[in-house]
Parts: structure tokens; C-alpha cells; sequence
């Protein structure tokens, strides 16, 4: 285990922050940004609670009803998606109208819709420490 | 919290992972994504995008307690 998670941080220190391309816009790589880390973080969390449902609902209920909470069915234009989906799906939407029409209201409209998403990644991240819970007596 | 400062939080975190190793990498490896990009998708990223989110609404994981 340790080899293994010292070649894993080799290869994550060897990171900078790009710098974005002029001819880019700061708002929609930003966003796109957002979109690539929070479908992840809420992936390695709804998968780290369905692994073993019982014992989280039990050790840590706190981490549990968060996870529901992400899960609870929201309306989208193809029928019920979970949360985790629609609030990803509702800023892609936002993103391709802004991308359309470069207005005040529709970058306003996307920031708000961003806000949301990066409240719930913030949340979902405070909760990966949760990876460090023994779930075997 | 700049990226580069989560990734150095989630390695000294790597040693005392019980579970979901790979869910955690996978997680570390985008934040290094993100912080990599320099432009706007391309059409096809945006369409892989979207449907791999739309894969998730059939994932087990996604759905609610019965």
C-alpha cells in the first residue's frame, strides 16, 4: 500500500495551475472546472456510502443523510434525476445558454447555478475524511 | 482551497484510507484535471460529459434508500 500511494503522490505533486487561454472564458473554464472535480467527489462519496449502507446509517448518520440527500429525485427535463445529477445537469444547461448568448442575466443566471453546485462539492469534500473510517469492527 | 493544497491533503490522507481507495484517487485525479485546464471543452468533451452524468442516473449507488 505504501508503494503504491507514493507513486500515486508522485504523480499528483507533479501539478501546477495552468493559466487559462486568452482566447477562453474565465467564467465557462471555471465552471468547467467545477464540473470535472464535483462529479467525482460525488461519485467517491454516494459509492463509499452504497458499499456498505447499514454501517454508515448506523457509525455516521450525519454522512448518511447526506448521501439521501444527494440521491433525492429532482425534476429534469428527461423525468427524475438525483440531486447529484440535476444540480450537475441544471449548471451544464445554464453554461450552453451563456455560451449562446454572452448576456448579463444568463452569466448572473450561471453563477448562481455554479454557487450551488460549489456549496454542495465544498460540502461533499468536507465529508471525504469520512474514507478514513474503519467500517470493520 | 487552492487545488494544489487539497491534492497535498488528500495525499498525506492516502496511508489511512480503509475504503474507497479507488473512488478517492479517482476524486485526487480530477482536482489535478481541473486545475490543468487551460480552454473550453470541445464539443465532444461536453457530450461525454453529459453522458456520463446521465450514466449515473441508472447507477445503484445513485438511488435512494427503499
Amino acid at each position: 500500500m505504501k508503494n503504491y500511494a507514493c507513486l500515486i503522490s508522485l504523480g499528483l505533486l507533479l501539478t501546477a495551475c495552468a493559466t487559462v487561454d486568452p482566447a477562453a472564458d474565465p467564467l465557462v473554464v471555471r465552471v468547467e472546472q467545477t464540473q470535472i472535480a464535483a462529479r467525482q467527489a460525488f461519485d467517491m462519496v454516494l459509492h463509499l456510502d452504497d458499499a456498505n449502507r447499514p454501517f454508515w446509517r448506523t457509525n455516521a448518520p450525519q454522512f448518511h443523510l447526506f448521501c439521501e440527500w444527494l440521491r433525492t429525485p429532482q425534476p429534469y427535463s428527461v423525468g427524475l434525476v438525483p440531486r447529484a445529477v440535476a444540480i450537475q445537469l441544471n449548471v451544464d444547461d445554464l453554461k450552453q445558454a451563456y455560451k449562446w448568448s454572452r448576456t448579463a442575466g444568463n452569466s448572473n443566471a450561471l453563477f448562481s447555478a455554479w454557487s450551488v453546485l460549489n456549496a454542495a462539492i465544498i460540502q461533499t469534500s468536507a465529508w471525504s475524511n469520512i474514507i478514513t473510517t474503519p467500517v470493520h469492527p | 482551497m487552492p487545488a494544489a493544497a487539497l491534492i497535498q491533503l488528500g495525499i498525506a490522507a492516502l496511508p489511512l484510507i480503509q475504503v474507497g481507495v479507488a473512488e478517492f484517487i479517482a476524486w485526487l485525479q480530477s482536482v489535478k484535471a481541473a486545475a490543468q485546464q487551460t480552454g473550453e471543452w470541445t464539443d465532444e468533451q461536453e457530450a461525454a460529459f453529459r453522458a456520463a452524468l446521465f450514466a449515473k442516473t441508472t447507477d445503484p449507488a445513485y438511488a435512494p434508500d427503499p
